[in-house]
């Protein structure tokens, strides 16, 4: 078959869309697909056909659409900076999307709302669409929106109701919706309407072998002699919550000091970050190692993996670390409580409680039994759970069943 | 902007707009419009209006 995976979002990036595209575009060229990828030029300033170097330029269109928009008159929605930018980018999407063709495709595949939106409106109406949501565009902003009351933007405000309409119409635009877990389906089916009988649930999967070989020790990183090293992988972002695992780790530096923290990955907090370790007392006991190629290795080291998020989907940093043989420690927070079984494959806390933080760290730094059975625990589930053969069976049935959809006339328009 | 900038009228592919409306002359890609008026499906139109009326089934946009 030839296949479109499609994003609204940035090709190449560091996050964990573009990993996921990567990974699935090996999976099916090795089944003998033809896999083209579509999104965001690094830049911005283009939308481009990644492995075979077409280009849309955004500007050769723009001042068509800002142009035709504005003479209009009536389209108040776009006086709002938020969704005049993401809209007016959507519309260059649907316009590159028909200068590169869709014809050809035999599987149309989004990673997001937009682009599920946006290539539903152009490609042929018998070609399949197929919808992975990875996460909630609306969730994010609207977090946003409340923690910029600057911005002005309320629950009244035509960007937190374009919000839900995004999110609505992408997630529905498809032939089938799939989801990760539980969580997100239900986010989709009870906030924002979309019909359950389009989503279909199943995990990630990754390439088992392959991160085992990468976990290797070819790394100079040594584990500290006498230490239990607490892991945390993640982006360093507000939605993380890697603030609370610091907070936490002062509170267990009062009661043990027979550890140390590693915090493997970047972002715009880092320096904020750097600076409450420092004022906590912990510039000795946490390292901020930054990105790091040989990231699976250091979880090899790791005894106990935390993620105290927020707000999370199925993050691969929890996968890796299960695989690894860490005892994982995470919030209830978004799809996190169904990557473990608590007590018996990680331990679960509520999101926010730093004290239960503190005290789960403490436990399994204290019982080393119990830790080592978790994460042996842990190991055994995740190499079937997170099986990228698994993930792929199902997307292949995913992908039938699209297609008996489409070639029957599709779901009909919303 | 690239090669094959042309400045047009704008009310020129007034088809994928609506409602339709027109505007200064502007500067385009004219093959790059071409190609898009020539491989969009039938009916195809900016904005999408669904989207753009924030028009929702329960209607509170919650």
């Amino acid at each position: 078959m030839r296949i479109l995976l499609a994003t609204y979002w940035l090709i190449p990036h560091v996050g964990g869309v573009w990993a996921f595209m990567d990974q699935i575009r090996k999976a099916l060229e090795r089944r003998g697909h033809q896999v083209d990828l579509l999104g965001h030029s690094p830049d911005y300033t283009r939308y481009h056909i990644l492995n075979d170097g077409r280009e849309f330029v955004k500007a050769d269109v723009m001042p068509m659409i800002e142009s035709k928009l504005s003479a209009s008159g009536g389209m108040h929605y776009l006086d709002d900076p938020v969704i005049r930018q993401y809209e007016t980018d959507r519309y260059c999407l649907e316009l590159a999307a028909a200068y590169f063709g869709l014809g050809g495709y035999d599987i149309i595949h989004t990673q997001d709302v937009f682009s599920a939106r946006s290539l539903s409106r152009v490609k042929p109406k018998h070609t399949p669409l197929v919808a992975h949501i990875h996460g909630s565009v609306a969730v994010e902003l609207r977090a946003h929106f409340r923690d910029h009351p600057e911005l002005g933007i309320g629950e009244q405000s035509p960007a937190w109701r374009y919000c839900h309409a995004i999110e609505y119409y992408g997630a529905n635009s498809a032939d089938i919706a799939v989801t990760a877990n539980q969580w997100m389906k239900g986010l989709l089916t009870r906030d924002f309407d979309v019909n359950p009988s389009r989503v279909e649930v199943f995990p990630y999967g990754i390439e088992i072998e392959t991160f085992r070989a990468r976990s290797l020790p070819m790394t100079p990183v040594c584990k500290p002699v006498g230490k239990k090293v607490i892991a945390c992988s993640a982006r360093l972002t507000f939605v993380k919550g890697i603030d609370l695992l610091i907070a936490a780790l002062a509170q267990l530096k009062a009661i043990r000091q027979d550890w140390v923290c590693w915090l493997i990955g970047d972002g715009e907090l880092r320096a904020d970050l750097e600076r409450q370790a420092r004022e906590l007392g912990l510039q000795d006991e946490i390292v901020f190692w930054g990105f790091r190629q040989d990231a699976p290795a250091l979880l090899a080291m790791s005894d106990i993996f935390v993620h105290a998020c927020i707000l999370d989907n199925q993050p691969i940093s929890v996968i890796e670390a299960q695989l690894a043989g860490a005892a994982v420690i995470v919030s209830d927070a978004g799809g996190l409580p169904e990557m473990v079984e608590h007590g018996r494959t990680g331990i679960v806390f509520p999101s926010r409680n730093t004290d239960m933080l503190r005290a789960h760290m403490n436990y399994l730094l204290e019982h080393e039994a119990y830790r080592l059975q978790l994460a042996d625990s842990a190991r055994q589930w995740a190499a079937s759970h997170w099986s990228m053969e698994a993930m792929m069976g199902r997307l292949d049935g995913v992908y039938a069943t699209a297609g008996r959809i489409a070639s029957g006339g599709g779901r009909g328009e919303i | 902007m690239n090669i094959g900038d042309l400045y047009v009228p704008g009310d020129l592919f007034s088809d994928l707009f609506e409602p339709v409306a027109s505007g200064p002359s502007l500067p385009v890609n004219y093959a790059v419009w071409q190609k898009i008026c020539q491989q969009v499906p039938d009916g195809y139109k900016l904005p999408d209006l669904p989207v753009a009326t924030l028009t929702l089934p329960s209607g509170d946009g919650r």
